[in-house]
């Protein structure tokens, strides 16, 4: 670059403390030899260097020290280290949830059970009779407890638990309903036999009590509710198996299984899952179809 | 930085800091408030800055508050060096370091800033390059500028070290 009047000042100060190079030096100097005035400028220049007074100390310097804060480690400033708390943090978690066996989650459960059935008792307010009389054909002839029947007349029978009688266990009623005879559970169950007056008041109670319980139950165990069976249309009605365990003190679980019958609804409703349910059902429903 | 490295920057850069100050402000109280200023906002980004540039970094923030929150008050400033002037006039010595002092009065900031980095820090162009944020030549022609006329300035008040006469 040549240098002018414009931007002589850049190279002065290098000329001054001696770092142009060997040309630029030759040049600069062609161009004070040029402008005198500039020269004249120059002289004294290198001699123009202000220099600190080592004498001058700061003196507030201990008020410039700081002290680093104890007490707290900052774990946030490492990934390891947070990574390092939150195992610290579940580990202590689990330790304390699995020393104490009333804190598993079947303990829990089964506490819920007891505390749900324990609510569910019969009110004390009212007892029962001491012989339940024979309202119901099912508890006489051993019939196994919650399972549901058919009377002679095809009427659908309200099986009533024996151990319900007692007050002492939780109750299961299956209320089937078919046909539309017999939607309400409340109605009442026929008597199979000539009563007596005294057996009159006693059925009445009884069977008031019965009803009572059956809304009872309906409001608080919906799920003892389910409807029991649909017949098919071209299906001759079949025995149906309907069985529900219920909830016992003993049981943590609910066992609920419904045979359907047709000879694809071999299987049970717990083995016909969401993944399989069109390759099997559909094909049947449209096969009935056509042949109606 | 560490709270250790930032006790060492204090032992090492206080003073130099506190010269360069001086020289900005021309007087030692401003000079100790952009010190202390300096170092404050140096502790409030300790763990933002690393040690290698904590110096430039003082230099940096020293000469920006003074330009920030000393020009507020320049006006008053101004007011108090011509009363301390009207008074220093009638004393029989000066001292050769006032005269500097005195001298430096007539640079604005930025002539101020950029000569003393250079004469009392020792910084290279380039480092005031990067410091100031100003390009190669700028800095050499400003600096030639103050150079210039701090040496007619020292004449002027007859001080015979730069006397070339």
């Amino acid at each position: 670059m040549k240098i002018t009047i414009e931007n002589y000042e850049a190279y002065a100060l290098d000329y001054l403390e001696g770092s142009l190079g060997h040309q630029e030096e030759q040049d600069f100097q062609k161009f004070l030899e040029d402008h005198p005035e500039i020269h004249a400028e120059l002289v004294g220049l290198d001699q123009m260097i202000l220099t600190p007074d080592p004498h001058l100390k700061y003196p507030n310097k201990k008020s410039l020290y700081r002290k680093q804060k104890r007490g707290i480690i900052p774990l946030w400033n490492s990934p390891w280290m947070v990574a390092a708390s939150i195992a610290l943090i579940l580990a202590i978690t689990a330790v304390l949830f699995f020393k104490n066996p009333a804190t598993t989650p079947t303990d829990l459960l089964s506490e819920y059970h007891s505390s749900s059935l324990e609510d569910n008792k019969l009110p004390a307010t009212k007892p029962m009779p001491a012989e339940l009389p024979e309202t119901n054909v099912m508890a006489q002839q051993g019939n196994v407890p919650g399972q549901a029947e058919h009377t002679d007349d095809g009427s659908p029978a309200l099986t009533l638990d024996p151990q319900l009688r007692n007050g002492t266990t939780p109750r299961t009623i299956v209320a089937p309903l078919t046909d539309g005879k017999t939607s309400d559970l409340a109605q009442k169950a026929p008597i199979s036999h000539q009563s007596t007056p005294q057996e009159e008041d006693l059925n009445t109670d009884t069977e008031d009590f019965i009803a009572s319980e059956a809304m009872d139950i309906r409001m608080m165990e919906p799920l003892a509710m389910l409807p029991v069976s649909i017949q098919p249309l071209h299906v001759p009605a079949s025995p149906i198996t309907f069985q529900t365990l219920g909830q016992n003190v003993e049981e943590e679980s609910i066992q609920f299984e419904i045979h359907i019958p047709g000879k694809f609804l071999s299987e049970t409703w717990t083995d016909v899952s969401l993944a399989n349910i069109k390759s099997k059902l559909l094909p049947e429903f449209l096969y009935t179809r056509n042949n109606n | 930085m560490t709270p250790t490295e930032y006790n060492k920057c204090v032992d090492e850069h206080a003073d130099l800091l506190f010269r360069y100050c001086v020289g900005l402000t021309g007087n030692q109280a401003d000079a100790d408030d952009l010190v202390q200023t300096a170092f404050r906002k140096l502790w409030e980004n300790i763990h933002d800055l690393d040690v290698k540039v904590a110096k430039s970094w003082l230099f940096r923030t020293a000469y920006r508050s003074m330009i920030d929150e000393y020009r507020k008050v320049k006006r008053e400033r101004e007011y108090r060096n011509m009363q301390v002037e009207n008074t220093t006039e009638f004393q029989s010595s000066f001292e050769e370091r006032d005269l500097v002092c005195k001298a430096l009065e007539i640079l604005t900031e930025e002539q101020k800033n950029l000569i003393l980095l250079r004469d009392y820090e020792g910084y290279s162009y380039q480092e005031l390059c990067d410091i100031t944020g100003m390009s190669m030549p700028v800095v050499k022609t400003t600096l030639f500028r103050c150079r210039k006329k701090l040496r007619e300035k020292l004449l002027e008040m007859n001080y015979t070290k730069y006397n070339v006469e």
